[in-house]
């Protein structure tokens, strides 16, 4: 009985872990089947247009770059000032206001988010520029919120694990508790804290709510950040809800491919800087 | 006090005010439109509340279903989350050896991080085949969703059980073996209740992700007007992807307020999901200290 129970967790366990590998196999073997040298240009131009043949996606890869680069920049930003203040502040309920606040973050819908920015900051952005509608600011503003608590419950676990190693030396030799952060925890953090960037990267990659409602799915290449634009996941979410046309949907494939890889790459990069 | 360090310390303070304020501004704006908006007739429209609370009458215009969808839809990806999440957690903490440990939880570390919209194609696409073979009625429905679902609440459930157990103090792991209990009736008699308000706790969590998660519903089944679903092989309405439709395709005030409401009540039930968590969290904190 005890051996038979054994067996069949492990049976539940293999099933459950080997899925993804059995999802990157599927997707690649979909891509390999379908391609030749040629598609391959095709896919990585700049236009698509289903009608002219064309399926380029280096469109969409740009955009999602830019996306997921502008929101890490400005969560990176905002978390690192958070964090900062909950490990200087003395202000107790600032910091219970903060790392609760931090937490609820966590538990907000995606597409609360978004719809509360699509009546809120697009309308109050294009009383200023008219022009602009749904940007890859817009997106990009929202984006950074969805990943502030990632980033930040990482950097609060590094900076507290710091402290309660060294803080009561440092502080015996002298140092203040503001020396002590500028001094000795951040210079000793940046490794780590580099983990949680990447993994807030990976998350801002993979999401497809904010972008499809905010980031305006515009097929033509953006040329500032008030441009709308269309990233790698809402480009899969629009072609898979509308048609099962069969050379756009090797392009999908593509998408996806190259998504889960870039996902997979950031996680092993993280996984060898947690080595080290 | 030192000066040198004040600049720092008033960027520092401006970033997170601005972000606090961000944040603060667009949940107080759902708060206070659905609040505004909300109402019996919003929810339920012009049908009977107590027959449409007993399914009897159905309700058309409201957000009624599209609530009972997603109730439905968290349920049973929970049931399917939990048989394979915690068993998967068990043996990783419990029964596995060091090598096979790391490598399944590299495969646990890697499916944490696909993309949703990947999972909603990756069951899409198994639909399409197994309908194709042999599975006629294997179509884009509540089942299929509740299974994709439960694929991407998974990771979090795995770790969370597995944190839990290897967190169980030694001499409780102990206990029950060196009294001459197997190691199964040692899991369900001494760790498995020692530890069950943290699997709890870690479940709701997982709940949370699940009730919020638009990109994977829009693939697998989730539409715009069907109803409540009478069977698991049906399509159905979900509040996120109902809220989605809305805000791409409304036409009127009236449709742009039912969507308000649909958010408040989201967002209702997000943040008592996340209440509820860190109560038992304090309160398992107090067991420990």
């Amino acid at each position: 009985m005890n051996k038979l129970f054994s067996k069949l967790l492990l049976f539940f366990t293999g099933f459950s872990s080997s899925l993804v590998i059995f999802i990157f196999l599927l997707l690649s073997y979909l891509c390999i089947d379908l391609f030749n040298l040629n598609d391959i240009s095709n896919f990585l131009s700049f236009d698509w247009d289903v009608e002219k043949e064309k399926f380029g996606i280096a469109t969409m890869l740009f955009s999602t770059m830019a996306i997921s680069f502008n929101a890490l920049f400005l969560a990176f930003v905002f978390s690192f000032s958070i964090c900062s203040i909950i490990f200087l502040s003395k202000n107790r309920y600032l910091i219970f206001f903060l790392e609760k606040t931090i937490l609820l973050m966590s538990a907000i819908p995606t597409v609360i988010y978004a719809f509360a920015a699509l009546m809120t900051i697009v309308p109050f952005i294009s009383t200023y520029k008219p022009s602009s509608t749904l940007s890859i600011l817009v997106a990009s503003i929202v984006l950074s919120l969805l990943l502030i608590p990632t980033m930040s419950l990482i950097f609060l676990n590094i900076f507290k694990t710091l402290s309660l190693k060294y803080q009561s030396t440092c502080l015996n030799l002298g140092l203040s508790r503001d020396d002590f952060f500028f001094k000795f925890v951040l210079k000793n953090s940046y490794k780590n804290m580099t983990g949680g960037v990447i993994l807030a990267l990976s998350r801002a990659i993979g999401d497809t709510m904010i972008a499809l409602m905010l980031a305006g799915n515009a097929l033509s290449f953006p040329t500032s950040i008030f441009d709308s634009s269309r990233t790698l996941t809402s480009h899969i979410a629009l072609i898979f809800a509308n048609d099962f046309d069969s050379m756009a949907f090797k392009a999908i494939f593509f998408c996806a491919v190259l998504l889960l890889g870039s996902n997979f790459i950031l996680i092993f990069i993280i996984k060898s800087i947690r080595i080290k | 006090m030192k000066k040198e360090y004040l600049f720092y310390k008033i960027v520092f303070s401006i970033f997170s005010f601005f972000a606090m304020a961000l944040v603060y501004l667009l949940i107080s704006f759902i708060l206070y439109k659905g609040l505004s908006s909300i109402s019996v007739e919003l929810i339920f429209s012009d049908a009977n509340i107590v027959d449409a609370m007993m399914f009897k009458e159905r309700v058309f215009d409201g957000i009624f279903p599209a609530i009972i969808g997603t109730l439905m839809l968290i349920f049973l990806s929970l049931i399917f989350g939990i048989v394979f999440g915690v068993a998967s957690g068990i043996y990783l903490s419990i029964y596995a050896n060091t090598k096979v440990k790391e490598f399944l939880t590299t495969c646990f570390e890697l499916l944490a991080t696909v993309p949703s919209i990947i999972i909603g194609v990756f069951f899409l696409l198994l639909s399409i085949y197994l309908h194709k073979i042999f599975m006629s009625n294997f179509l884009p429905s509540l089942l299929l969703s509740s299974l994709a679902l439960s694929l991407l609440i998974l990771p979090y459930l795995v770790k969370n059980t597995q944190l839990c157990l290897d967190n169980i103090p030694k001499e409780i792991k102990h206990l029950g073996l060196t009294l001459g209990l197997n190691k199964m009736q040692n899991l369900f008699y001494i760790l498995l209740p020692y530890a069950s308000k943290e699997l709890t706790s870690g479940i709701f969590l997982a709940l949370g992700r699940a009730c919020e998660d638009t990109a994977v519903i829009m693939l697998t089944g989730a539409v715009a007007s069907a109803g409540i679903a009478s069977s698991v092989f049906d399509k159905y309405e979900a509040l996120p992807f109902y809220i989605y439709y809305i805000s791409s395709e409304y036409s009127d005030q009236a449709e742009l307020n039912s969507a308000f409401g649909a958010a408040l009540v989201l967002l209702c039930i997000a943040i008592l999901l996340f209440l509820f968590t860190s109560l038992l969290q304090k309160k398992f904190r107090k067991k420990y200290a």
